[in-house]
């Protein structure tokens, strides 16, 4: 409702021709859906109202959606993973600033008859490689999220091209959920951050086959979209809340979020973790 | 609203430069409607027919079934077919979740009681006198039904372009047994979502023209098939 409202008010303000001034109601944040399946939003946003009396709206989408939205303006701040496209979005100047504020990490899941045998690889290019040889079937987000931008580049780590075997490669355009539950009715493979598994893990026959490898860890990055470029933006709130999130309070805030009794996201300077 | 502008011609360029993945996806939605529909056709017309044409045991339930089938709301007929089909489903071992067969599965049930409902409807107000004329010429059972069938055959066509419009353009059921896999189950309505959520807008609105001029084409191959018909 509230989203309603500011969306109406938005609308009515551009009808007036009047740009320049600042929107009103609550901050509005475009993240990526691992975020938010997994809960942590939840948990950090009351925090961050009950600090600051800013309220905030999330518009839960793929990476390169909640860029896209940052771009129009249409969002006061992103919070997304895929650090070259964060690179070249602040290059392009949309945004004011950047800063890192967390990481988790990938998982490759598959079903526990694992056809192409790549239980136990220590590395995610061995474990593509292993599937694109076997031919097996493999679910890929296909939405130009992180996610997918991740998986792209881990399968031209691993020296290989998936559209090779255009049979076995089924490109979803879906969101992390919808993706998990395709692999599963499948029985595919696929890349998935640590948290969204978690959140959904109980209704899945599906299992983690390789973690672990430093090329799957997923580092998140916080964007204040440029107020010179789109002047009605609330970019105090937004700098506030990019202030927030990578202080020690908003550091502690993300390492204290457990799913399922477990530390899901880390703060930046934590070091890489054993996965258990 | 420059957007609309630029979609259309971005949509013109579409179909101009052969994006494949365009092209199959309205290769899947008019392969699945139209195999859909024909098959919904195929049960629909005679069973809508034989239940117009006489009292029938419980005939008005089936009718008021029939009627009611046609306000399912695709995506629950999505949820439906999808729970028959997943692999914890009744009919899981048969792996056609995620196919274009699925999809069929679905519109064919989006399509028929369409077809029965105008099928029923039409035979229940002409059909006695045909039956009635045709039987004094010692036209047997099945031979009534075609001659029903057959005069009322322009309020058919109109209900199969009725079934096909909405089998084409449905999203709900493509969605969930389909599985919007590009190059594979992806249909026009399905790849519009997908670009969207992928951020593509402009990618989005092209797919939107492209599905409007397809949705337009059986509309005037019909008017072409009727038009001179009432002189």
């Amino acid at each position: 409702m509230r989203f309603l409202v500011a969306l109406l008010s938005l609308l009515a303000l551009a009808a007036c021709g009047d740009a320049s001034a600042t929107r009103q109601g609550p901050l509005r944040l475009a993240t990526t859906t691992s975020t938010h399946n997994a809960g942590l939003l939840e948990h950090l946003l009351p925090l961050f109202t009950a600090d600051t009396g800013i309220e905030v709206d999330v518009l839960p989408v793929g990476t390169g959606k909640a860029l896209r939205l940052g771009e129009a303006g249409d969002v006061d701040v992103v919070l997304v993973h895929a650090r070259v496209r964060e690179d070249a979005f602040l290059a392009a100047g949309y945004a004011s600033e950047r800063r890192d504020v967390m990481w988790n990490d990938f998982v490759i899941l598959g079903s526990a008859a694992d056809p192409a045998g790549i239980r136990g690889s220590e590395t995610a290019s061995e474990a593509l490689a292993r599937i694109h040889k076997a031919q097996a079937k493999f679910v890929s987000r296909g939405d130009d999220s992180g996610t997918h931008i991740r998986e792209l580049a881990l399968w031209a780590a691993a020296g290989v091209n998936p559209h090779d075997h255009p049979k076995s490669y089924f490109e979803a355009g879906a969101g992390m959920g919808g993706c998990l539950t395709r692999a599963d009715e499948l029985r595919a493979y696929l890349l998935c951050d640590r948290g969204t598994w978690l959140a959904y893990r109980r209704t899945l026959a599906l299992e983690i086959l390789t973690e672990g490898d430093p090329a799957l860890r997923n580092p998140y990055g916080v964007l204040v979209v440029n107020v010179a470029r789109h002047p009605h933006v609330r970019a105090e709130d937004a700098t506030r809340f990019a202030a927030w999130l990578t202080s020690a309070q908003g550091q502690k805030a993300i390492g204290a979020f457990r799913l399922d009794g477990r530390a899901l996201f880390h703060p930046v300077d934590a070091k890489p973790q054993g996965n258990d | 609203m420059d957007f609309l502008a630029e979609g259309a011609r971005d949509a013109f360029h579409l179909l101009l430069s052969g994006d494949a993945e365009v092209y199959h996806a309205i290769f899947v939605s008019l392969l699945c409607s139209v195999t859909a529909v024909g098959l919904a056709a195929l049960v629909g017309i005679p069973y809508g027919t034989w239940l117009g044409l006489e009292r029938r045991v419980l005939g008005s339930v089936q009718v008021l079934l029939l009627r009611l089938g046609m306000f399912i709301p695709t995506v629950v007929l999505g949820l439906l077919v999808y729970a028959f089909l997943s692999r914890r489903g009744l009919f899981g071992s048969m792996d056609l979740i995620y196919t274009k067969q699925a999809i069929v599965i679905g519109e064919f049930l989006l399509a028929l009681p369409i077809l029965g409902t105008f099928a029923h409807a039409a035979a229940q107000e002409r059909g006695p006198r045909v039956a009635e004329t045709v039987r004094t010429l010692g036209a047997g059972r099945w031979q009534v039904l075609r001659a029903v069938i057959s005069e009322n055959r322009l309020v058919l066509m109109g209900a199969g372009l009725a079934a096909f419009a909405r089998c084409l353009t449905e999203l709900g059921i493509s969605i969930n047994v389909g599985g919007t896999f590009r190059m594979k189950t992806e249909t026009l309505p399905t790849k519009i979502a997908t670009e969207l959520s992928g951020g593509d807008f402009a990618r989005a609105v092209a797919c939107g023209v492209v599905l409007m001029l397809v949705a337009m084409v059986p509309g005037f191959i019909a008017f072409g098939m009727t038009r001179g018909k009432r002189s």
